[in-house]
């Protein structure tokens, strides 16, 4: 049986848990929903963009990015000095370990939900305060904050092994058109190429026809809903014009060599193209990680392989001089238990765990936060995933104690109000 | 001579003598040849002792000076030495006989990381040891000094093996493949197949061949490991394939029936008719099984021990110590034990009497 | 005094309409429903009444599953009866059609994409057919195991989602969810582990009631669909995760009384006892599943037919009085208290016939409105129903239509009945496209990505524009361009004649060298097709 909730969360009185919101009455008044439209408007036009890798299952702080060699629960690697001094990390990342001067880590993760089914949603969804609607995954969020890039390319794009499609869930209430498309092992998506039957121009003529057609329609009734239409066939021709994207054959050869030519590396190549495209949020997702056995064998075969395309992707992003504009954000929805079970494999462990990111509006060469000697607790600060939405958020040049949403009619918070955010590691 | 398996069965009726409390997780014990110490490879750097030559099993001091795990340790056949490796890649040789025990030579840089199975050749020449940097290497067992270098990287090595005269080492690796080198010149004479304890689940590789055992008369090999469905969490039945050694050929295969069972950890002839070995699957899933050549499941399975991760037989053949675990071992969160700590996990070492 | 008088003249005509109904002449139910509706539209911007092409369309695609062919739009608008649209909403309700339509329509609304079964289908069909009332086909569908051979799809609620996936175990939370979701209205996720920290009324006690009616229910046969219980014998334990108090509770729906569970002597527990050998199930004298299907969808439950009546408020006008349909509770009202109170009372006092409530919703101005407004004008907040709602047509709607305006319906087999069968393959490709995701409601316009690429390139779209025989490609080739044929090419895809201005945009369209011939022909069927008038049920 699934529980939703774990005890932790209800130490709050109901009172808490309502709270009074620190977004008052005046911001929310005309001239604040007028300042928001000015400052959407502002956000569209910069292109910033956004790389989130989730390790889905749950990567563990310990043979990452939080080593306690030699203690009680360290496991049997060793921690290895990196490009930054004073900042260890696992021996199983070695590559990444040159790239420190470029990242930020944060040590002192604290989150409530320690199952997948909802601990995946709510890591993604922010977390927010119950307000009996479901909030968009981040992808979906930037989405609809910034919209696309100027390239029209889709703004949220997800690669990921196996099946794709068009995945409307992620949006919550924001509606489906936030939400992200799929490209099942990197593939296009179903019918994106226009058959030979269909010219150019006749395509070009007959969405003409369509626009207008949709436009007259408009004239007389509400807007949202032939809007939503017009938007997802400008899309899919902006997509049908990058279907070099999809080419695998275009790949160069070094470069597979770099990324590896595992799954993940392939898709984090993929993900560089489509950055490259200008892709608002791309999103690159690897399962597998959830190692309640075997996790030391487990983490050995896993995180080498991450290691190889995540530096290569830093040093492309680098090189490119895409690094200041790009968010990159590496994580899974929560960390992996000090205590090894019979199965030398460690469970779920929301309670103290770790993120990389670099990037967009981050310092630089930076640990945030620490966890005890034995990695069983935070020591100072904790945060939870609200806080990190509010770092994302002002990485990308959005405040999210003046902009929020507005789900017909009803303001939300785009971010935890009850989440502090970190400042130190904003440039 | 064919036995019966229910007469067996009664033979193999095993009887708990005592357990022994360890504090940690153990990697490996091992009995010394001479039976009077038991040795165990902890999580915690150490190797510690008990004297086994009486059912009391007093503690000894440990031995110390390994980082991280000492993941596995070997005894010499005929000198009162035990060599210990480490997961940081620290190989020693020590005096085990001697109370506060000091090295008789040690090598830091042994492996550059987990060291993960050490062998003595039957000849008391040798050593050979794998690790996860991809080599075997092969020591003289005196003096520690490198007597060769086996470099082929697309070996993952998990366990190393001397075949019985000596002359060659066994390589069981990640993906199932075991390899005979020759000692001296490191050439591959042949290859033997066990790929059924290996598959690529979505970025990870699963499995492997983790043990070996050859019966005393060197004519057939076992190998444990597991067949397994899925990486992750990791589930699969666990299985043995038994070998022709002269022929290279599969002659039996012992896979358990559910897939909670796990890996099997640790293998060895009792008899050169009769099996026995340890597993450790799904927390508080593992059995202690022994098996008759020739039959495709065991006439003994003892499932009482959860995860089990070692199996030594004492040298007069009467006594068992099996490494399990303790129950209740898993759990998301922050589980507390009664005195509201966040403990560690550890392993009893429990001891067992075949009946005579 | 006046002003008071005209500003609440419509409170004024309900009163007296209500005054009209206890003395003799009682209003039926769909003008105190406009009246209900209009008190709250003083003063506010209102749409006209739909004009004859807009209520034929609207009609046809609610209750037929398809829009019109051009005869039957020419048919209706040629009528000259005054209440051709009164006889024309009864003709349709009562045709075979609308049946298979709303087998479809309640298929997508219960088992939210889960899976189909033909079966269930059956039974759905079946049901509309005989127009059984809605307390006895959910009585029907939560009995879960009903072994009368006519009921035997309606298994198909439980059993699909009795199944277990892989590792997963049954979700039997997502179960309980669905039931109190489905049939009461109540989305109890949130009450789970404890009482729902916002929503007063919803108590974990009602989630754990409602779960111990399922917690015991099992799939026997997986390929047969056939759903078993184990013995219910005491009741279930459960606790808050905030306060660690020890509770149990038996088999208890929301805001009814607990069931008690019935003990019997060792041995004498079972009707039928099971027998694996013989592969007999087991069928314990203390049926859970019995009393659910007995309890729920009576008369006395409120939340019964509240949720029902603001479901099939839902499907007729695009918004359900509640809104989300799962979300009944004191902080989220319904935007007309009383009207929700009187359907649900009236849908009760008439046996739940479904067939006469749809006539009379209906027969109401409120569906009857247009979906334009005045240009220039704001339209209202949905909730008011000042305008109509557009709606989302189902990939089954938009199959049948689209075959209906290429002029390739009436060529389709007809296996008995009236209404043909779609193509397999058409029907998997449509709803690859056009069906949201399982247990996500198509209660929204979401037109995806995906649809608009299905449109564009796919060779199962292409295809269909292509002139054969009699379809309307052919047609329109075969015509000149001029006013006639644009006439033509609209009444057919998009059920109404054009405006001037349109025709104009047409034929300059067709005019363009890019457009000349076959070509120009396809592009203008297809540009009507993917156009959001024809994707929608405005």
């Amino acid at each position: 049986m699934k529980n939703l909730c774990t005890p932790h969360d209800h130490l709050l009185s109901r009172r808490e848990w309502l709270g009074t919101s620190t977004l008052g009455a005046a911001s929310m008044g005309a001239s604040g929903m007028l300042a928001q439209h000015a400052i959407a408007e502002e956000l569209r036009k910069n292109d910033k963009q956004v790389l989130f890798i989730w390790l889905d299952g749950g990567i563990s702080q310990l043979e990452s990015w939080d080593p306690k060699p030699n203690t009680t629960f360290g496991g049997p690697f060793r921690a290895i000095p990196t490009k930054v001094p004073g900042i260890h990390i696992s021996e199983l990342l070695p590559k990444t370990a040159t790239h420190m001067d470029k990242l930020v880590l944060v040590r002192s993760l604290s989150t409530k939900d320690n199952s997948h089914s909802a601990g995946v949603d709510r890591i993604q969804r922010g977390d927010p305060k119950n307000r009996g609607v479901t909030y968009p995954y981040l992808g979906s969020a930037v989405s609809k904050l910034m919209g696309p890039c100027s390239s029209g390319m889709p703004p949220y794009v997800w690669i990921k092994p196996m099946s794709g499609g068009f995945i409307t869930k992620d949006a919550g209430f924001l509606g489906p058109k936030y939400g992200a498309i799929a490209f099942g092992d990197g593939k296009a998506p179903e019918n994106l190429l226009r058959p030979d039957s269909v010219s150019l121009d006749v395509d070009l003529a007959r969405n003409e026809l369509r626009e207008k057609l949709d436009k007259t329609y408009r004239l007389a009734r509400r807007k949202e809903s032939s809007e939503a239409s017009s938007t997802v066939f400008d899309m899919a021709s902006k997509l049908q014009k990058r279907i070099d994207l999809f080419d695998q054959s275009k790949i160069p050869s070094k470069d597979l060599e770099r990324y590896g030519s595992t799954e993940f590396g392939r898709h984090m190549l993929q993900a560089r193209r489509m950055l490259e495209a200008g892709v608002r949020f791309v999103k690159v997702t690897s399962y597998g990680w959830d190692t309640h056995g075997d996790n030391f064998n487990g983490h050995l075969s896993l995180v080498p392989k991450v290691d190889m395309a995540f530096s290569a992707m830093l040093e492309d992003l680098q090189q490119r001089g895409m690094l200041d504009n790009v968010l990159v954000i590496l994580m899974s929805e929560f960390g992996r238990t000090p205590r090894i079970n019979g199965h030398l494999g460690r469970d779920h462990w929301p309670e103290a765990w770790s993120l990389a990111m670099a990037g967009c509006g981050l310092k630089k060469g930076l640990a945030s936060g620490k966890t005890n000697k034995l990695g069983t607790s935070v020591e100072g600060d904790a945060h939870d995933i609200g806080s990190m939405f509010h770092v994302w958020f002002k990485a990308l040049g959005i405040d999210s104690s003046k902009i929020e949403y507005d789900n017909q009619g009803q303001p939300l918070p785009i971010a935890n109000e009850e989440c502090k955010i970190i400042s130190e590691v904003l440039a | 001579m064919k036995e019966d398996s229910k007469e067996l069965a009664i033979k193999y009726k095993t009887k708990k003598i005592i357990d022994l409390a360890c504090p940690v997780q153990i990697c490996a014990a091992r009995f010394s040849p001479c039976g009077n110490v038991l040795a165990a490879a902890c999580f915690d750097g150490l190797v510690r002792r008990w004297d086994s030559s009486t059912n009391k099993f007093t503690e000894l001091t440990p031995i110390n000076g390994h980082n991280g795990w000492v993941q596995a340790i070997a005894f010499h056949p005929t000198n009162k030495v035990l060599y210990s490796a480490d997961s940081w890649g620290k190989l020693a040789a020590s005096n085990y006989l001697e109370k506060d025990v000091m090295p008789i030579w040690k090598n830091d840089k042994a492996h550059d990381g987990w060291i993960r199975k050490i062998c003595t050749s039957s000849d008391g020449k040798l050593l050979a040891s794998c690790g996860t940097d991809k080599l075997i290497k092969v020591w003289s067992a005196t003096d520690g000094a490198l007597v060769k270098e086996f470099k082929d990287f697309s070996w993952d090595p998990l366990s190393v093996a001397f075949t019985p005269d000596s002359r060659a080492i066994l390589v069981g690796d990640l993906q199932g493949k075991i390899s005979q080198v020759d000692a001296s010149t490191g050439k591959k004479l042949r290859e033997l197949d066990a790929s059924a304890m290996y598959k690529l689940d979505r970025l990870q590789d699963v499995g492997g061949v983790r043990c070996f055992a050859f019966d005393s008369k060197g004519e057939k090999l076992a190998c444990g490991g597991i067949n397994p469905n899925r990486g992750g969490f990791v589930q699969g039945p666990s299985l043995v394939i038994v070998f022709d050694w002269k022929s290279g050929k599969e002659i039996s295969r012992i896979q358990s029936g559910s897939e909670n069972d796990g890996f099997v950890y640790d293998l060895l002839f009792i008899t050169d008719s009769i099996l026995a070995g340890v597993s450790s699957g799904q927390p508080g899933n593992g059995k202690v099984f022994f098996n008759l050549m020739g039959e495709t499941q065991p006439f003994v399975s003892l499932t009482n021990m959860p995860n089990c991760h070692s199996f030594a037989l004492h040298p007069a053949g009467k006594k068992i110590a099996v490494v399990s675990t303790n129950a209740n071992n898993s759990g998301n969160g922050k589980v507390l034990d009664k005195n509201k700590d966040y403990a560690a996990n550890y392993s009893p070492i429990n001891i067992l009497e075949i009946p005579s | 005094m006046n002003r008071f008088l005209l500003r609440s003249s419509p409170i004024w005509l309900f009163l007296i309409l209500m005054l009209r109904q206890s003395i003799a002449a009682e209003p039926s139910l769909h003008e105190q429903i406009d009246a209900l509706i209009d008190a709250k539209l003083t003063a506010k911007v209102v749409s006209k009444q739909s004009d004859d092409y807009e209520f034929v369309r609207r009609v046809y695609l609610d209750f037929v599953g398809r829009i019109p062919t051009i005869a039957e739009i020419d048919s209706f608008v040629a009528n000259k009866a005054l209440d051709k649209r009164k006889l024309l909403i009864v003709q349709l309700v009562n045709s075979p059609s609308y049946s298979k339509q709303m087998a479809n329509t309640f298929h997508i609304h219960f088992m939210e994409r889960l899976g189909d079964n033909a079966e269930w289908m059956k039974y759905l069909e079946e049901s509309f057919k005989k127009n059984k009332g809605w307390n006895v086909m959910a009585k029907e569908i939560l009995r879960g195991i009903n072994s009368k051979e006519e009921l035997k799809g309606a298994n198909f609620f439980f059993s699909k989602r009795l199944e277990n996936y892989g590792q997963n175990p049954v979700d039997y939370s997502a179960l309980t969810r669905d039931v109190g979701r489905l049939f009461l209205g109540k989305d109890f996720r949130c009450a789970e582990c404890h009482d729902h920290l916002f929503i007063d009324e919803y108590k974990q006690a009602d989630f754990k009631g409602l779960f111990a009616f399922f917690q015991n229910a099992y799939l026997a046969d997986a390929k047969a669909g056939i759903v078993g219980e184990k013995l219910t014998a005491k009741k279930m334990e459960f606790m808050s995760v905030f306060k660690k108090e020890k509770k149990e509770i038996a088999p208890k729906i929301p805001g009814m009384a607990e069931i008690a569970i019935p003990e019997f002597k060792k041995g004498e527990e079972f009707l039928v006892p099971a027998d694996p050998k013989k592969k007999i199930l087991g069928v314990p004298k203390f049926s859970p599943l019995e009393r659910l299907s007995e309890q729920l969808p009576s008369p006395e439950n409120a939340d019964f037919s509240k949720n029902i009546v603001n479901r099939i408020w839902l499907m007729m006008m695009g918004r359900g009085l509640v809104h989300p349909l799962d979300l009944h509770h004191a902080g989220n009202p319904p935007s007309h208290p009383e009207l929700l109170s009187l359907l649900a009372k009236e849908f009760s006092s008439h046996q739940f016939d479904i067939k006469w409530l749809f006539i009379e919703l209906a027969n109401t101005k409120v569906y009857q409105r247009s979906s334009k407004v005045d240009i220039g004008k704001i339209p209202e907040a949905p909730a008011l129903f000042a305008t109509a709602i557009e709606k989302r047509l189902s990939a089954e709607q938009l199959l049948a239509s689209i075959l209906v305006a290429t002029g390739r319906y009436e060529k389709l087999e007809r296996k008995g009945g009236n209404e043909p069968d779609m193509p397999d393959v058409l029907k998997v490709k449509f709803a690859k496209a056009f069906a949201n995701a399982a247990r996500d409601p198509e209660d929204e316009i979401a037109f995806s990505l995906k649809a608009a690429l299905f449109l564009l390139n796919d060779e199962a779209v292409l295809g269909l524009l292509k002139p054969e025989a009699e379809n309307i490609t052919a047609i329109l080739v075969k015509m000149n361009p001029d006013n006639v044929m644009i006439e033509k090419a609209y009444l057919a895809i998009l059920s109404r004649k054009p405006e001037p201005q349109e025709t104009k945009d047409a034929l300059e369209f067709l005019s363009k060298p890019v457009s000349a011939g076959e070509v120009g022909i396809k592009n203008l069927v297809w540009a009507l097709l993917a156009s959001s008038e024809f994707n929608l049920n405005h």
